[in-house]
Parts: C-alpha cells; sequence; structure tokens
C-alpha cells in the first residue's frame, strides 16, 4: 500500500497503535468502576489545557497534560472526601474545562491561530517525530500501571470498602488510575480527539466481554480490537478522505456489533447443543 | 468517630495465645459522629490451640451494618492485640461485607477470589504456587470448586456471597468477620452459606458475624452478644428463644436447647437507627 511509504502515515500509525493498544487497558478499570465517562470529563478538561499551551505559547501536548493529571488527581481527592459529590464534582470538570478551554482559545494572540477541530476531533497525520516518542514513554507508562500494578487496581476497583479493610492501597490505586486515566486521554488527543477518547477506552472494553470471560482476557482481545481498529482507521481514513478520529471510533463500534452477534450465535448455538443432549 | 476509651490494651495478646483476638474495653462507636453502640466491653478469644486450629467459633454483633466494629479506629478497640487503628497485617482479620454489587467486566471467580490472595503477595512478584493453592482451597471450601471460571455476574445470590467469603479466605485470615451473611437469602442459601461456615468452623477459623437473626448458622454459634439500644444487653451462650432476638419467642425451641443462635436482637429491636 502505497500510503505506507509516507513518514507522516508511518508516525501516524506508530501513534495509532500506541493508543489502541494502551487505551482499553485503561477502559477495562473504569468500566469495572462504573466510570466509563470519566474520560470524556478528562477530555474536557484537557481542551483547557491545550488552549493555555497555545496562549502562552509552549506545547500544547505537555500543558494539556499537566492540566488534565490536575483535574484527574482533584476529581479523586473529591470523590475521596464526598462519596456522593463525584457526580456533581465531574459535571463541574465537563464544563468548566471545556467552557475555559474555549474562552482562552478565543483570546489566542495574532499569527496563532488555533485548528480546534485537530483537539476536538484528532489530527493522527499532524503526528511529529517528537509526539512519537512523547506517546511511546507515556504509553509504557500507563501499561506499567495498568497491567504491572493492575491487580491492585482491579481489587480496590471491584470492592473498595474491601480492600481498604485488608490493607490494600486503595488511595494510592485511585490516584494511579486517574493520573494515567488523564494521560491516555493527552495521548489519545492527537489520534482520536477529546471528544472521541473516551469511546476508544471503552467501546473495545464492551465489544471484548461479548465473546470472553475473565477480566484480564477481556483486557487482552480489548487492546486486541483497539490496536486493529486503530490501524485500520487510519489507512481507512486515508484512503476514503475520512477524518481519522470518527473512523476508527466508528470501527470499534463495528467490532462490538460483530461481537454481539458472534456472541448470540455461541448462545443460540450453545442452547441448541444443551435441547439435543439433556444432561 | 466518637470514642471513648476506657483503658489501654494490655500487652502481649497475640491472638494466637491466650489473648483475646479482638477487644472491645469501653468502647463507644458510632458511624458518621453519631455514636450508635455506647460502653461497649468483649473479648473474643481464639481457641486455646495454635493459631491456625483454633477451635472455637464464636459470635456477637458488635455493630450496624456499616461500621464493621473494627474499622472504627480507637484504642479501646484491639485487634489482635493491636489498637485498631494500627494493626499492620489486616488480612488476619477476613472481612466479608455484605454481598455488594460488583461490575461486571467478565471478571471470574477466581480473579475475584485472587484479589483477597493480595495482601499475603509481594507487589512486585505475580502469583506463585502457594497463592494459587490458597485461592484454589478457599474456592474449594466454599463449594464452588467447579464455579472458579465462572464470571461474578452469572451467580446467583448466595454463590456470590459464597465467593465473596472465599476472597477473605485466600488471605488465610485467622479471624472471620461476616456482615450480616444470611440478610435477604432465601432457605437454601442459608444451608449452603451454613455448610460453607461449619467448614470453616471444623477447620478452626474464629468466626464472628454479625446478624439479626442466624437461621441455619445457629448450631455454630457457642456464643452470643446482643445488643439492645446500643448496649451490651447479653453476653453469654446461646439462650433458648433468643432467635428472634427480643427475648420473647421462647417456644418452638425448648426441644432444642444448645442449639440456638439468637445474635443481634437487639439490633433488630432497639432505636438504632444503624439500618
Amino acid at each position: 500500500m502505497d500510503a505506507l511509504s509516507y513518514e507522516f502515515m508511518q508516525r501516524a500509525l506508530l501513534a495509532a497503535v500506541l493508543v489502541g493498544a494502551v487505551a482499553p487497558t485503561v477502559g477495562v478499570h473504569l468500566l469495572q468502576r462504573r466510570l466509563a465517562l470519566i474520560g470524556d470529563g478528562l477530555g474536557h478538561v484537557a481542551l483547557a489545557g491545550v488552549a493555555i499551551g497555545v496562549v502562552t505559547g509552549s506545547a500544547p501536548v505537555g500543558t494539556a497534560l499537566v492540566v488534565a493529571v490536575a483535574g484527574a488527581v482533584v476529581v479523586e481527592l473529591i470523590r475521596l472526601r464526598a462519596r456522593a459529590g463525584g457526580d456533581v464534582a465531574l459535571a463541574l470538570l465537563f464544563y468548566g474545562g471545556i467552557a475555559l478551554g474555549v474562552v482562552l482559545l478565543s483570546r489566542a494572540p495574532e499569527g496563532r491561530a488555533v485548528n480546534l477541530d485537530a483537539y476536538l476531533f484528532g489530527s493522527v497525520t499532524t503526528t511529529t517525530v517528537g509526539d512519537v516518542v512523547t506517546f511511546a514513554v507515556l504509553s509504557a507508562v500507563v501499561l506499567a500501571v495498568t497491567v504491572g500494578f493492575g491487580r491492585y487496581l482491579l481489587a480496590a476497583g471491584v470492592d473498595e470498602a474491601y480492600a481498604r479493610a485488608a490493607g490494600l492501597p486503595v488511595v494510592a490505586s485511585n490516584l494511579a488510575l486517574a493520573v494515567i486515566t488523564a494521560v491516555t486521554v493527552v495521548v489519545s488527543m492527537r489520534v482520536v480527539g477529546l471528544l472521541l477518547i473516551s469511546a476508544l477506552m471503552v467501546v473495545p472494553v464492551v465489544a471484548a466481554q461479548q465473546v470472553v470471560s475473565g477480566f484480564w482476557r477481556t483486557t487482552a482481545v480489548a487492546s486486541g480490537i483497539g490496536v486493529a481498529a486503530s490501524l485500520l482507521g487510519v489507512v481507512g481514513s486515508y484512503q476514503a478522505d475520512t477524518p481519522s478520529g470518527g473512523t476508527i471510533v466508528l470501527l470499534t463500534i463495528a467490532a462490538f456489533l460483530v461481537a454481539l452477534v458472534a456472541r448470540g450465535l455461541l448462545d443460540a448455538l450453545a442452547a441448541r447443543r444443551a435441547r439435543r443432549s439433556p444432561a | 468517630m466518637h470514642v471513648s476509651a476506657a483503658s489501654e490494651p494490655g500487652p502481649g495478646a497475640d491472638g494466637d495465645g491466650d489473648g483475646a483476638v479482638i477487644a472491645l474495653r469501653g468502647a463507644t462507636l458510632g458511624y458518621g459522629g453519631v455514636p450508635i453502640v455506647h460502653g461497649a466491653s468483649f473479648e473474643v478469644h481464639a481457641g486455646r490451640r495454635s493459631r491456625s486450629s483454633a477451635r472455637t467459633g464464636r459470635a456477637s454483633p458488635p455493630s450496624s451494618e456499616r461500621s464493621p466494629a473494627w474499622s472504627t479506629s480507637s484504642a479501646a478497640t484491639c485487634v489482635l492485640g493491636e489498637p485498631v487503628a494500627h494493626l499492620s497485617d489486616r488480612w488476619r482479620v477476613g472481612y466479608v461485607p455484605q454481598a455488594s454489587s460488583i461490575g461486571d467486566v467478565g471478571l471470574t471467580v477466581r480473579e475475584l477470589v485472587s484479589t483477597g490472595r493480595l495482601p499475603r503477595m509481594s507487589p512486585w512478584r505475580p502469583m506463585g504456587r502457594t497463592d494459587r493453592q490458597a485461592v484454589a482451597d478457599a474456592i474449594a471450601l466454599v463449594d464452588l470448586a467447579g464455579q472458579d471460571g465462572r464470571r461474578i455476574g452469572q451467580l446467583s445470590g448466595g454463590q456470590l456471597r459464597r465467593a465473596l467469603i472465599a476472597r477473605s479466605l485466600a488471605a488465610e485470615p485467622e479471624i472471620l468477620l461476616l456482615d450480616e451473611p444470611t440478610a435477604g437469602v432465601d432457605a437454601a442459601t442459608r444451608a449452603s452459606l451454613a455448610d460453607s461456615l461449619r467448614s470453616l468452623h471444623d477447620a478452626g477459623t474464629t468466626i464472628v458475624l454479625v446478624s439479626h437473626e442466624i437461621g441455619p448458622v445457629e448450631e455454630l454459634v457457642d456464643r452470643v452478644v446482643a445488643l439492645r439500644e446500643g448496649r451490651i444487653d447479653y453476653d453469654g451462650p446461646p439462650r433458648p428463644g433468643d432467635r428472634m432476638g427480643d427475648g420473647t419467642h421462647h417456644h418452638d425451641h425448648d426441644h432444642h436447647p444448645e442449639a440456638i443462635a439468637p445474635v443481634g436482637g437487639g439490633l433488630a429491636s432497639g432505636p438504632m437507627g444503624g439500618r
């Protein structure tokens, strides 16, 4: 495929593979805690970070990272103090972040015109070599937490009261998950955009859940679906001249639908077999 | 948390000797700043045999549903010889919460029970053979051996409760603290829970359970601490008729005097607001 001979395509594919592999490993922990939409909130906050970067003339990825991580920690601390207030805190975060981002960007100095769409919906073909290196390092950090220490995140996510009673590091686990969620949001920003990040974290997991059992098996399959959707999405969007972020997310949803049908067929087969040979 | 401490814990209580595994000395415990249990003093002892083969199971209702007594920090509350706030190896007390709803991301019984083994493992090492064995033993003990690959979301209520007990057992605790293990479950489930607890009891685990009524578990109970209006109302062997906890149901049980396990009547009938 001649598209692959372009260096910008190679960089785009590398970035897409990293995000596709890593985002679902975070999403599976978020779903376990029924926090499927927190990535969305942090995506909104990251826009404020992007705006700060644009206005001050520094790299938007760096400022977005700082602001998103700070936002994630604040949400986690609020959740820790007021159990019932987590919901409201998230709402404040959603709207405060995106409003601040939009207002700040409107104040961007002349000559630093910003393509807001590129941040909101991704622009994977603008990935630089420096971006790829940054994304690779950040992805390694995220994977180290979600896989290396995933069992602690899992224990705290399954049953916080129990984990605390057993002396497991609940607060540290929750903070770690909050931070890597923010990191994932920023890494994914270039590939799928801030408004579609949650989809890449959550949809592959929901698809995997249809066809396999087991938390870790679900994680592995979800990661595979994420990689496949990202690769196909980047190549497909180049061929069809469609936005990469939206294309990738549509492919993950297609994977979910296929998995749903596959599961239905498997269930029907199992039911038929059970009827033929009554145990 | 409002606590009135009466005295410092004595030294040397270690849980496997003659010392109390749980000791409350004039402890006032509460929830959200509201005292619920006032000036409670009692001790729970493991059996006279070694830690792992402690013989005697005990039952008592030390707190309301949402505040397991040992989570209320206090010098007046000692667990395994240490003030509860400073208990270093918390896994030594196996806490079994009321059946909680668990998000289903495909988590299997084995994976759930494995999270209970974590307190005994080094953070830097994967599960070893001993860990896997402990998990398998815990699953077998609650009679879920054939179900370990099933998803948590597919379990019945009784199976989930047994899986939660297995999770605590995976750490090989010295005391098992159960919060309302038989609340809101049908008779068959209660019977299966009772079987699991009986196996544990026979294996020498000290069992403390909080309950409004014990049902089929009653034969296992050899001591009752009943609370009424936040104070200890009775502390001793199970009394006939204690089953419903208000002392008015003496009939029906006279033919079966030792088997009655009346735990927690005070919680049920007192104006505690702790439900």
